[in-house]
Order: structure tokens, then sequence, then C-alpha cells
């Protein structure tokens, strides 16, 4: 039974992708790349990966939809029929390094454990419960560090496409509706809950930073969505502040340790550091997600009618 | 018994693998929004059960989280298709 889910699961990622690949009109792509998430996430729980299936259900349902959708509205022109081209140039390179891959897996020892026990050995020093969180925020901190950066550096992507500095300016108010309006009340409430929920149970179980970051943000371009004006009241220089917050709490802790030990980024009263580390780098992913989200550029409200 | 739940998680997969279906065909863009949404739907119901079947009580969380966000699309669809999505043709993309 494990291998006939497995397979069809497998068969069907497979399949959508090529659909997606293949279709000839925007709308039906979005549709089957939303599919993708879900089977995706499906497939992370078979292979018993909890952080990366919730993840990929954060992303995959919060905030790519909405952002394919923002991409089609701001098209005009309907896609031309894909030409599905194989350059055997390639054709070749890629069959080669999947071959080389596949060849790979008979080199994995039968009883093969990854880096599992070395994490779990040294998992009592970070005073952390959960395997993940640890390697995430202590052992490969620096990682997760720069990619905060790179989180940013989006960011300052969309503004200097946007030719602006300001990124509430590029914020356009969406037209208030009154389904968005009646939901939000609804479901708001239920967002920044299950945000802070997925945050706290990264310090013992599958959850954390991104997670709830993702749903935070989530939260936040729903509230756009809705027509509501409360993220354009936000003083800039709040919005600047915690656009960095995460990138700036590894910067202080990187800075600070260096007065009592010769390395970087090691601290003494580890939770309680990782802890403020991951609620700072929350509170930074979920407001660089809607900058993203709400800055993109080629938004062109004009374009349409009612 | 939890080969039960896989399999119904798997008689809920081949669902999710018949609406596409629809989505392949259209013929409007609502049509393949709503499969979307069934998607969605059936998608919490399957990692519930996945979430028996492999007695890992997390995934719940996969399944709490899209039974939350999957309503962002259907906004987002609503707010963009105040003009009308080109229909496209019968049978033309298979």
């Amino acid at each position: 039974m494990d291998l006939v889910f497995d397979l069809i699961i497998g068969l069907s990622l497979a399949g959508v992708s090529w659909r997606i690949v293949r279709a000839r009109e925007h709308f039906q792509a979005i549709v089957l790349f939303i599919t993708f998430g879900l089977l995706l996430s499906l497939a992370w729980t078979r292979l018993k990966s909890p952080d990366i299936a919730i993840a990929e259900a954060a992303v995959g349902a919060g905030l790519a939809g909405v952002l394919l959708m923002d991409t089609l509205g701001a098209l005009s022109s309907p896609r031309e029929r894909a030409k599905v081209v194989i350059s055997l140039k390639l054709l070749i390179p890629c069959l080669f390094l999947a071959g080389l891959m596949a060849y790979s897996i008979l080199y994995i020892p039968e009883d093969f454990q990854g880096l599992g026990i070395v994490v779990r050995e040294a998992l009592p020093q970070t005073h952390l419960e959960y395997p993940i969180t640890a390697v995430l925020l202590d052992f490969r901190g620096y990682d997760t560090w720069l990619e905060l950066g790179v989180l940013l550096v989006a960011v300052l992507g969309v503004l200097c496409i946007r030719r602006t500095d300001n990124i509430k300016g590029t914020m356009l108010p969406a037209p208030a509706e009154p389904v968005g309006s009646w939901i939000v009340k609804l479901l708001l409430p239920l967002m920044v809950l299950i945000g802070g929920y997925l945050l706290w149970l990264g310090a013992f179980a599958p959850g954390g930073a991104f997670q709830g970051g993702v749903v935070l943000a989530s939260a936040g371009v729903m509230l756009w969505q809705s027509g509501h004006p409360s993220l354009g009241l936000m003083p800039r220089l709040w919005w600047k502040i915690l656009l960095c917050s995460g990138f700036l709490s590894f910067l202080i802790l990187a800075f600070s340790s260096l007065f009592y030990t010769d390395q970087l980024l090691t601290h003494p009263a580890t939770k309680t550091w990782i802890l403020g580390v991951e609620y700072a780098a929350t509170l930074s992913i979920a407001l660089c997600l809607i900058s993203l989200v709400l800055g993109s550029p080629a938004r062109n409200h004009e374009n349409k009618g009612v | 018994m939890n080969n039960f739940f896989l399999a119904m998680a798997l008689f809920l997969v081949l669902n999710i693998l018949a609406g596409l279906w629809r989505v392949l065909k259209g013929p409007n863009p609502a049509d393949r929004m709503v499969a979307a949404q069934l998607f969605g739907t059936t998608g919490v119901a399957t990692l519930l059960l996945l979430a028996q079947a492999l007695e890992s009580p997390f995934i719940r969380n996969a399944a709490l989280l899209f039974a939350l966000l999957t309503v962002m699309t259907v906004l987002a669809f609503i707010r963009n298709t105040s003009y009308r999505l080109p229909e496209d043709e019968h049978n033309e993309n298979l």
C-alpha cells in the first residue's frame, strides 16, 4: 500500500509539472501549480519531513497563489502556445546528470542515518528540544543569517525596480469588496494565532520562524487584500526596523559574542538568545514577504474595469 | 489500521487526480478555481489521514494551514477577475 501511494504521488507530481510547462493558458498553469504545491506537501509528509510539509502548505496556499494571480492580473497579453523544443545540446547533459544522481543512490549504505545522530548528541548543549530548530538557529546559524539577508536584498531589489526608497509608497490600496472585508474579521485573528502557535511550536516540534513568519505574512496580505488601510498606517521607521530585525538580531549576536570568546555566533544563555533571534526573524520574514507581495512591480490596477 | 488510513488517503488522492480533468478542460477560469478549492479541501482530509497512517501528529498542522490559507487564492482571484479572463476553446490543448 505504501508503495502504491508513493508511486501515485510521484507520477502525478511528474505529470502535473509536465502539464504546467505545456499549459497554453496562464490561468490553467496557475491552478496546476497550486495543485502541484498540495501534492508536494503530501510527498513531504510521506518522506517524514513534517517541517517542510508545513512550510510548503503555508507558502503554497498562502502566498504563491496570490502572487501568481496578481502577476496574471498585471499581464495583458494572453500566452502564446508554448512550443516545447527539446534541444539535444541540453538534453544530453541533463540525462547525464540525472543518471549520475540516480547512480549515486547505490552508494548510500543501507543503514545510513545521515547527520541525525551527531545532531542529537549535540542537542543538550543548545537547551533546545527539537533538532531541526537547533540546526537552523544554532549549528548552522550562519546560513540562516545569510538567508535573512537574501530576503532583505530581495526587498531592496523591489525598491530598486520601483525606483523609490519607500516600500510603503509602492502599496496601492486593494479594492474594498464585501466578501474580503467580512472574511478578514473571521480569519485574521486565527491567522495571527496560528502564526504565533507555529513559532512557539518550533522550540520543541515541527514549526518555527519560517512557517510562523509565512502565516503572519499571509495575514498581512489578507489585510491588504480586503482593502483594510491598517498596514499603510504603520510608521515608516517601524517598517524599516522590522524589515531588518531578523538580520540585525543575528548581527548583534555575532558582535556581542566577540566580547567573551573568539568565535562568532556563540552564546552562553543559549535558549534565550535563540528564541530572541527566532522571534525577531519571524517578524522580519513576515514583513519582508508582505513587502515582496505588495511591492511587486507591474501591478496594474488601471487596466481593470470595476 | 494504518493500512486502512493509507488506503483512504490514496482514494482521496485519486479523487484529486480525477478533479484535475476539470482543471485541464476548463473552460472557465472559475471552473478551474473551484477545482483548486476542492483540492484544498481534499488535501486537508488527505493530510489528516496521513497523520494517522504515519503516526506523525504534526502533519495535522499542515492540514490546519491548508484549511486556513486556501481562501487567500480565491480572494486574489476575485480581485483580479473584475475584468474577464479569456476562455479557451474546448479540446484544443489535450
